[in-house]
């Protein structure tokens, strides 16, 4: 048993450790069979596999690399779905289950508590209006309403991932509302004021607008002297209106929302409402949480969305057992459950793998450890690979802390995997000198703030690397603005693009080796704006698919081809193909046309315009297509391909057909799943809907724009961190904690895990106050704070040459990754100072004016011409091609026609044996034929009833035959052959080729070839024809065949002197002559 | 005859060069074949699905407990992973009938094999009776000469080494043959970023090759590269997936699904508009299962009322039984849809005999239908399967849904593609795995070169393999198994001079992964102290590389190339109107509110929908969402008002809402979507009580709802005046005590802000429409949003924001000098499109947020009120016509 853990810092060539390591146990004699080894992506697993392979390769150890294929290597889930499926009879569950992704799973989850949902959701409606938590899961829209199924479903996944039951998620209801309630400070529940509330509203509103009155006349002019001054008039009649408002809303008592009354306590109201308001306003902020109906609520609210989570779990089970599917965690559930209790997937499990190999183990959720910890109990040799500082999976319930200490259990070996063995990369191999010390004085900062040296941080440049990885360049570009604003998105996103624009004007950067990391999508969406408005090629641009020219083309082609009557979708396409006949004058001819025939007329030639004809073809053949096959099809009769390299952006436009494509595959896959039927009516109808744009990532020579998330594991020359001025405040008083002891097991990893789920609400600000320093909300702080650290540490440790920190003031985001106040990183016009380094480094400081900027006329790079528009064919073939003849035929299927040979009449030979046919006599046939197929001669008797008993049976037509009539068969034809060619050799069932001066390929089984003495051959057909004329029969159907044979004979060499037709059913033998 | 040999052959060419008799290359199906055939052990082939089921019968009766659990929750699945595993058992060489083992999965193999329910053959035991006659019975003579072998027999798995064995016994030569050329082939790898630039790349290498045939490994599917084939008149390689997913495939599982409770109305609008064949003659509609004489109707009755069952349906339904050009089948067809829709079976109905029952009459529809057309005769093809399948169950037993669809789709099997027709060429010979290439030397096109997931069979561990090994299986160990492979690939590649590899790094938006042989030829070529991936990296070609100044060029092969003139998108024009000849023709023969609104807004809009009827498919036409709610509530108070309750109790409406649902939102019964359905319900029966209430409270009693009506209305065109029927329905009209009528429009919408701010500007145009159409003096007028709730109105007693009274003739004759104006402008040809080109003349476009936009139009509202006229917001972002307005192009 061993157990080596590898602390891998960011570019410390991790990969390369685990490849060697791997590689190493395979030459020291491990079978590649027995590796079990988990990544974090499929690409990761994929680069694995073909790093060992070649490394193996590379020490000369062929036989090992060949059986590599053989290791189980994948994602977690991947591998943890391998195990469920392996062993599915031992977990009870259904072998064949469909996976459902993130995408899906959340569809999947929603749709099997819908009818829970629904029913409990009406059943609270009161409630939830009240608490406002009634708001839709899928909101997209700014500041969405919570919406409670939404927070269901994160419970239900968060129990899921952390195993926790539906008990435990029941028990969750009180242990939640008790710490909300002691956190809050709640005073004992009193009465119910509303109705008292309300009232006083009622005369507080009358005082209000009486006092309006006096102080406006009718038509709104002040009235000198009146209670309310002239320039308070407008907004206190704004008010007004708002209180009534706010009146009829509170008079549904039932349904009023509680923050409605916080309102009165808190509105933004003018001075003079605030006055009039006053004493109300203070009653209701200060005995707003003694109100028990509130306490209520609040109790009632956690209570149903628990309750309903804790339900959820089984009916969610139910419904993907119902339609045989399974989701990522159910996959690592049911692995571990299955390794923990099945003794028999236990032995099987120890007696299959020897090395288990774990990759980034930092961003393992806790039921992943868990299977990790279970699967490292049965397997010989451990090697986990991570980087506890690039945890960045929190909200995908990695949970950092529980792995930090797993790790130091192993350090200290006192658990039942004995003293792990350490292992710390220290080098590094990505970036240069400056960049790295960076990275070391940064974050040695934030990680190890008291200096104790404990955690894996810096790393160094290795002597081999000394040379080549001097210098580098850290830059900051810093917005500066003409007031004290914050820098919006957009402004940021201009500097950024401006920058790098310049740089690659200069010939600093080049597009593809550039990346810029962002934190949200936002940002995203404005640096690829930005940059597109400057010329810069990028990848991750985010337009939808349909509004691409080649999207629309293919929509309306798919739509014309399906339905002919639809003259929307032909109009589109003449109005989309320039080089259509009515392209710029369509509208004119349907203007021009008097009535609806005429019209139908102007759009049958539309349809037959040359640009279209391929789509006849498609329409013709679209039956027999699968949707991508469609989607191909219409790309090819569209022309756009072709089309594509006369227009601008090549490269994305042929993502954009890629994406078509992945489209009809990926509704195909979902159809599937749900189990309901694919047409290409339902691809139509799934494209119309389509809003997702085509995937752009790694589009090459451009710039790459994205998340830190979605640059891990990647590196570039230039990278561009986009920070922003301050850090973002989440109020984290409200959502799901899983809180774990300090102690963990490693034998249980999940042992003592506790859940508790706080509702977000509107309350006090005292409360809130009070709420925000509470345990609940300084774990969820904590664990943010620590996981923009690790994000930031990724960020920064992508780049090769050059770092660029792009700030969006003096000061950076980064600040809040430290405690106290001084900040973590200040410059000047030449330095970069980290809190607490030794020294400042070199950087080379921009600031930009960013209003002055957006003033600007914005310049663009000089487009470059794709090499790739070269083409070597027209636009569209000139003619239809002709149709090219198939490369392979059947003999059989060669018609008569053109064939000149006679057919003699019958010879009889023996009895007939089947008359006119009947139900069974194909089969009768088959059965005939393959005795006949038989070296009869070498068969005695028992051997011929045996064989003949046995076809009969086989064939299925006791009923129509006695096998004494496949005997009589054989004995008419051996009969024959006895009288009409003594001597000949039999050779039965021979194979044979041919091509033929079309290049057309046959190849078929001749029934027999007669070798007689004097070395001619006679060809032999055995026909199952029981029908009455023969000649006719055997002149019509089999010449074309015989003629066939006889060639293809000729061309081997054994051109046939006879050609006989067998006809055992009617027990004669027909003669063919070819001239 | 000669056979050669190999594991990895099946499928390959038979023979070389022109033509050869009695030599043929096979793998060991083919070889298994020959054999049977040889030994008199043929029979017909049966369906793997009937044998599934056939397994199924068999579990059931062992009853083993290690599977009860899994088979009882997904008894087909376990059939069928069962009877996988009992096949490869048996190919290996165990005899499992009544084996007992302490290994579970063993024991329970062994305990089904011994249950009494038949189970036909399959491929595992045609190699088994093989070697047990070949063992037994057979001295005759196979008149097989000489076997030539790939690999060493020995190194074959399960029951093969003893079949060579036996063969050798029975007279066979067998005999090892080691390739005749083995070389290190050179290795160029072109890598493009997509699959196009791929297949243009080697289509180009293949066109431009002087006349030196090569071998074309088509190691994926072949279709793009064909496509590109053809456009150089070259001819297709033609290798494409056979796949589930046609339509030929899908039609069973279509039309059974339609016949279970709850009916999916999109899928029943798929159904009609499925079409199967071609037209007859070119340009006539396609044929469908449904004819395309009802196809329309049936459709536009689903477009009415979006459910099953319905007084539309029933009318369609009733106006096709008349219609004579009907086909007697077609007719058929449609009555047994009718009936199977309108009463759906529950689903604990679903019983073989129900299955067979309503499948009938599409089996007599396919059969009518298909003389001949392959794709239809799949169809009924998969139909028997079904039935068959459906024997080997008792006729009473319950299927359960999942259940039947896994038989229907492994009933179904998998339909080749119309793309895999290879064609004939000697420029080239195809092969599709590395191990079929021929050792000539020459060059070899891998194209796709992806890393095949290697099968590595079915995994037993020790305990099995030791059970097994006992029962008489010979198994091998996986990286022996996955060795197999390499090598037989490895042999093949090194029969060539030279391999050029033209791959893509993404399929479908998934990046792919380069086969793992690569590397082993890299290997080949590396020089001392050169690792792999260096070696793969210095021989991969991007496509830009093979383009010279003027010349594709790649491994000797050249094609001239032109760079096509640019021809950009054009931008989107900024002024919008299309100015044509007059186009005096184009009035409305009657107009309705939502024309008004069209023509007022967009005269473009109104022109391509009204005046020349530009129509999408009429599948399209199926509402949902807002629209099909706004139609369900507006029936609900209908049906409220007509049974004559003044204030219907909130029980009574949400009754309504459930009797109306299945007719016009049935959608919304399906599972899943039962938040949408309370959410509904909740919303609309609050707002309607809220509804009634209020008009009690008002003193206002309804008098009529949906009330239709039709007004001559005189347009004073330039051309002269022309009259015509101007056609609406009145939501609600209701009456005070003084007999004062209130004209009151229901709208579901979203935007709560929309209504109420056209009344507030006065330019409500269609209440005043309506009003209008009363001429009765005094006529009040308001909306109610049925989503929120409220009245939008004038009256304090409705709506207490204390809203301007709407003046209804000046709005109405606002409304028709529009109208009329539009129309002038319409028939001189000059057509413009003023809701776009607010936008546009504002620097704004499609893609301009809502809330900016809303302001553009207020302002835009503003300036045409002082003139006196209107500004509708068309709404372009919903608007099907913004591709040929101009409004909608291209991003880049
Ligand atoms: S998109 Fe706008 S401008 Fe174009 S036709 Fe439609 S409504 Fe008119």
């Amino acid at each position: 048993m061993t157990f080596t853990l590898i602390n891998a810092s960011a570019g410390s060539g991790k990969t390369y450790a685990l490849t060697q390591r791997l590689a190493d146990l395979i030459a020291e004699g491990l079978d590649p069979s027995e590796v079990i080894a988990t990544t974090f992506t499929v690409k990761a697993a994929e680069e694995l596999t073909s790093r060992v392979r070649s490394t193996l390769l590379d020490r000369a150890l062929v036989e090992e690399a060949r059986g590599i294929d053989s290791a189980v290597i994948g994602t977690v889930n991947s591998v943890a779905g391998r195990l469920v499926k392996d062993y599915a009879m031992d977990a009870g569950i259904s072998p064949d289950v469909d996976v459902l992704d993130d995408s899906t799973q959340k569809a999947a989850f929603s749709a099997a508590i819908a009818r829970t949902a629904a029913a409990r959701g009406e059943e609270h409606s009161d409630l939830l209006a009240r608490t406002e938590h009634d708001g839709d899961e899928n909101d997209t829209s700014y500041r969405p309403r919570p919406s409670w199924r939404g927070q269901v479903r994160i419970l239900a996944n968060a129990a899921r991932t952390n195993l926790l039951s539906a008990e435990a998620l029941r028990a969750a209801i009180e242990t939640s509302w008790q710490e909300y309630r002691d956190s809050a400070g709640l005073p004992a529940p009193g009465p119910d004021e509303r109705p008292r509330w309300l009232h006083l509203l009622d005369a507080r509103i009358q005082e209000l607008a009486a006092d309006l009155d006096a102080s406006r006349s009718p038509d709104g002019e002040p009235i000198a002297g009146g209670p309310i001054a002239a320039r308070s008039l407008g907004r206190t009649g704004n008010d007004l209106e708002s209180l009534r408002r706010l009146r009829r809303t509170l008079a549904d008592h039932d349904r009023a929302p509680w923050s409605e009354w916080m309102k009165i306590a808190a509105g933004s109201f003018g001075a003079v409402a605030k006055r009039t308001l006053a004493p109300l306003s203070e009653e209701i902020a200060e005995s707003f949480t003694t109100c028990g109906a509130w306490q209520q609520d609040v109790r009632d609210l956690i209570a149903l969305v628990l309750d309903t989570a804790a339900e959820s779990l089984d009916t969610y089970e139910q419904y993907k057992q119902d339609l045989g599917l399974i989701d990522f965690i159910d996959q690592e559930v049911r692995a571990l459950r299955l390794l923990q209790e099945s003794p028999r997937v236990r032995a099987s499990v120890a007696s299959r793998f020897r090395l288990l190999a774990v990759d980034e183990f930092q961003d393992t959720s806790p039921v992943q450890l868990a299977l990790f910890l279970e699967l490292s109990r049965l397997v010989e040799d451990k090697i986990w690979v991570g980087d506890p500082k690039q945890a960045i999976y929190g909200f995908r319930d990695a949970d950092p802390r529980l792995m930090q200490k797993i790790i130091a259990a192993l350090g200290r070996g006192d658990t039942v995997f004995g003293t792990g063995q350490i292992r710390n990369l220290t080098h590094s191999w990505r970036s240069k000198e400056h960049l790295v010390e960076l990275t070391n004085a940064v974050f040695t900062r934030v990680f190890d703030p008291e200096d104790t040296g404990e955690e894996q941080i810096t790393l160094e440049i290795p002597a081999l690397r000394r040379q080549k990885a001097a210098g580098g360049v850290l830059e900051v570009w810093q917005a500066t603005k003409d007031d004290n604003r914050v820098v919006s998105a957009e402004k940021h996103a201009a500097m950024i693009a401006e920058q790098i624009r310049q740089r690659i004007d200069e010939g600093a950067f080049t597009p593809g080796t550039t990346a810029v990391l962002v934190r949200t999508n936002t940002q995203k969406d404005a640096v690829v704006a930005a940059l597109q408005a400057r010329g810069v090629p990028t990848a991750g641009a985010a337009h939808s698919l349909l509004s691409t020219r080649e999207a629309q083309l293919v929509r309306a082609a798919l739509a014309v081809t399906l339905d002919a009557s639809d003259t929307l979708a032909l109009t589109e396409l003449v109005t989309l193909l320039e080089d259509h006949e009515a392209h710029s004058s369509w509208f004119e001819e349907l203007m021009a046309a008097p009535d609806r025939e005429t019209r139908r007329e102007v759009y049958a030639r539309w349809w037959e315009d040359r640009t279209l004809t391929g789509l006849h073809a498609v329409r013709r053949a679209c039956i027999a297509y699968t949707p991508e096959e469609m989607i191909s099809a219409l790309i090819d009769a569209l022309d756009l391909p072709q089309r594509i390299k006369r227009w601008s952006g090549q490269p994305s436009r042929r993502r954009s057909l890629d994406a078509l494509r992945a489209l009809a595959r990926d509704t195909t896959e979902r159809r599937r799943a749900e189990g309901s039927p694919i047409t290409l009516t339902g691809l139509r109808s799934e494209l119309d809907a389509w809003e997702d744009g085509p995937d752009l990532s790694g589009l090459p020579d451009a710039v790459w724009v994205g998340t830190i998330h979605s640059a891990k594991g990647l590196e570039w020359e230039h990278v561009v961190t986009h920070l922003v001025r301050d850090a973002k405040q989440r109020d984290q008083s409200w959502g799901v904690l899983v809180r774990s002891p300090d102690e963990v097991d490693v034998t249980a990893p999940l042992a003592g895990r506790e859940l508790l789920f706080w509702p977000e609400l509107t309350v006090p600000a005292e409360t809130a106050e009070q709420l925000a320093d509470s345990d609940f909300a300084q774990r969820k702080t904590t664990s943010e704070t620590e996981e923009a650290g690790r994000l930031q540490y990724v960020a920064l440790t992508r780049a090769a040459s050059t770092s660029v920190l792009a700030i969006g003031g003096p000061r950076s985001e980064l600040d809040a990754l430290i405690d106290g106040d001084s900040p973590l990183l200040t410059w000047d016009d030449e330095e970069i100072h980290v809190d607490r380094a030794e020294a400042p480094l070199p950087a080379r400081v921009t600031r930009v004016n960013v209003d002055a900027l957006m003033e600007q006329d914005t310049t663009a790079l000089q487009s470059v011409a794709d090499p790739l528009s070269a083409t070597d064919i027209p636009l569209r073939p000139e003619q239809e091609t002709a149709t090219q003849l198939a490369a392979r035929f059947r003999a059989s299927g060669v018609g008569a026609d053109g064939v000149a040979g006679s057919v003699s009449e019958p010879r009889m030979i023996g009895r007939r044996l089947v008359d006119g046919g009947g139900p069974q006599w194909e089969r009768v046939g088959e059965a005939v034929h393959a005795y006949l197929a038989l070296p009869l001669a070498h068969l005695d008797d028992t051997q011929r009833h045996s064989a003949a008993g046995r076809l009969v049976e086989r064939w299925a037509v006791a009923r129509a035959v006695e096998p004494s009539v496949l005997i009589e068969a054989g004995e008419a034809w051996a009969g024959f052959l006895a009288e009409e060619l003594p001597d000949a050799e039999e050779l039965t069932e021979q194979p044979i080729t041919w091509w033929n001066e079309d290049d057309q390929v046959m190849e078929g089984w001749i029934d027999t070839l007669l070798r007689l003495p004097d070395g001619q051959v006679v060809l032999v057909d055995h026909k199952t024809y029981p029908g009455d004329d023969p000649v006719r029969h055997v002149r019509e159907r089999y010449l074309g065949q015989m003629a066939t044979y006889a060639q293809a004979l000729a061309a081997a060499g054994l051109a046939p002197s006879r050609i006989l037709i067998h006809l055992p059913l009617r027990g004669e033998v027909l003669e063919v002559a070819l001239r | 005859m000669r056979i050669e040999f190999g594991w990895s052959l099946d499928g390959a060419a038979w023979a070389d060069g022109g033509g050869a008799a009695g030599a043929a290359r096979l793998g060991p199906r083919g070889l298994v074949q020959l054999l049977q055939g040889r030994l008199g052990l043929t029979r017909p082939a049966v369906e793997p699905a009937v044998r599934v089921a056939q397994y199924l019968r068999r579990i059931a009766e062992a009853d083993h407990p290690w599977i009860r659990e899994s088979f009882a929750v997904d008894p087909w699945a376990t059939a069928s992973t069962m009877l996988a595993w009992r096949d490869a058992a048996v190919t290996a060489g165990a005899r499992l009938e009544g084996a007992e083992s302490d290994s579970e999965r063993i024991a329970a193999l062994g305990a089904i094999e011994s249950a009494a329910p038949r189970l036909a053959p399959g491929a595992a035991d045609d190699l088994r009776e093989l070697v047990d006659v070949l063992t037994e019975e057979v001295t005759w003579p196979l008149g097989i000469e000489i076997l030539h072998c790939h690999e060493d027999p020995a190194s074959l798995p399960g029951l093969w080494p003893r079949l060579l064995q036996l063969l050798e016994a029975a007279g066979v030569v067998v005999e090892r043959v080691q390739p005749e050329r083995q070389e290190r082939p050179e290795l160029v790898i072109v890598e493009a970023e997509d699959e196009w630039t791929a297949a243009e790349t080697a289509a180009r290498l293949l066109a431009g090759r002087a006349d030196a045939p090569l071998q074309l490994l088509a190691g994926a599917d072949t279709v793009l590269l064909d496509q590109e084939l053809h456009r150089r008149g070259l001819p297709a390689v033609g290798v494409a997936e056979p796949a589930a997913h046609r339509t030929a495939l899908q039609i069973l599982p279509l039309y059974l699904s339609l016949a279970v409770a709850p009916v999916d109305v999109r899928q029943l609008a798929a159904f009609l508009d499925l079409r199967v064949m071609d037209a007859p003659e070119d340009g006539r509609e396609q044929v469908g299962l449904v004819p395309a004489r009802a196809r329309s109707v049936l459709l536009d009755a689903l477009a009415q009322e979006p459910g099953t069952g319905g007084t539309a349906w029933q009318k369609a339904m009733a106006s096709l039984e008349g219609d004579e050009e009907l086909s007697a089948s077609g007719l058929e067809m449609l009555r047994a849809l009718s009936a199977l829709v309108t009463a759906p079976l529950a689903p604990e109905e679903l019983t073989p005999a129900q299955v067979r029952e309503v499948t009938a009459p599409l089996g007599a529809r396919l059969r009518a239908l298909g003389q001949g057309d392959p794709s239809l005769s799949r169809a009924s093809t998969h139909l028997q399967v079904l039935l068959d399948v459906l024997e080997e169950y008792a006729p009473g037993q319950a299927l359960r849904p999942r259940e039947l669809a896994q038989i229907i789709e492994s009933a179904g099997g998998r339909a080749g593609s119309p793309f895999a027709r290879p064609e004939a060429t000697s420029r080239w010979r195809t092969c599709s795995r590395p191990s079929q290439l021929l050792p000539v030397g020459g060059d070899v096109l891998w194209w796709g070169a992806d890393r095949d997931d290697v099968a590595t069979g079915v995994i037993w561990d020790a305990a099995e393999v030791e059970a097994l090994t006992g029962l008489g299986a010979r198994l091998l160990a996986p990286a022996q198994l996955a060795a197999l492979g390499t090598d037989a690939g490895l042999r093949g590649l090194h029969g060539a001079d030279r391999i050029v590899v033209v791959r893509t790094r993404r399929r479908a938006e998934k990046p792919t992964a380069p086969h793992a042989l690569l590397a082993h030829l890299a290997a080949g070529r590396a020089t001392a102290g050169q690792g792999v991936e260096e070696v793969l990296e210095e021989l991969t070609l991007s496509p830009a590389e093979t383009l010279g100044m003027e010349e594709f060029a790649l491994i000797g092969s050249r094609r001239p190339l032109t760079v096509p003139v640019p021809s950009p998108i054009a931008p989107l024009p900024s002024d919008l109107t299309k100015v044509v000849a007059p186009a005096p023709h184009l009035l409305p023969s009657r107009l309705s509110y939502s024309q008004a609104e069209d023509l007022l807004g967009c005269r473009q809009k109104w022109t391509f929908k009204n005046g020349l009827r530009i129509r999408a498919a009429s599948v399209a036409a199926v509402p949902t969402g807002n629209r099909m709610i706004g139609t369900l509530v507006h029936a609900v108070v209908e049906q409220l008002v007509s049974s004559g309750e003044r204030t219907p109790s909130a029980r009574r409406i949400s009754e309504e809402i459930e009797t109306q649902v299945p007719r016009l939102a049935s959608e919304l019964l399906l599972p899943g979507r039962e938040v949408e359905l309370v959410d509904l319900r909740e919303r609309a029966v609050r707002s309607l009580v809220e509804f009634f209430d209020r008009l009690g409270a008002a003193g206002l009693v309804i008098t009529s709802v949906e009330s239709r009506f039709e007004e001559p209305l005189i347009l004073h065109l330039r051309r002269g005046d022309v009259t015509v029927p101007f056609v609406g329905y009145r939501d609600v009209v209701a009456e005070d005590a003084q007999g004062r009528p209130t004209v009151i429009d229901l709208k579901w919408t979203y935007a709560a802000r929309k209504y109420p701010e056209l009344f507030e500007s006065g330019e409500a145009l269609q209440l005043a429409a309506y009003a209008h159409s009363l001429h009765e003096e005094g006529t009040d007028v308001g909306y109610f949003l049925l989503s929120q709730g409220e009245f939008v109105s004038a009256n304090p007693a409705l709506d207490p924001h204390g809203r301007p009274t709407l003046d209804i003739e000046d709005l109405w004759a606002r409304g028709t000098s529009g109208m009329t104006e539009a129309l002038d402008e319409i028939g001189a040809g000059r057509v413009d499109a003023r809701s776009g080109q607010i936008l546009l003349d504002a620097g704004e476009d499609l893609s301009t947020p809502r809330t900016k936009a809303q302001k553009t139009y207020a302002s835009a509202r503003e300036t045409a009120r002082a003139e006196g006229s209107l500004v509708v917001d068309a709404r372009c972002d919903y608007c099907e016509f913004s591709l040929l307005c101009g409004m909608r192009g291209d991003v880049s």
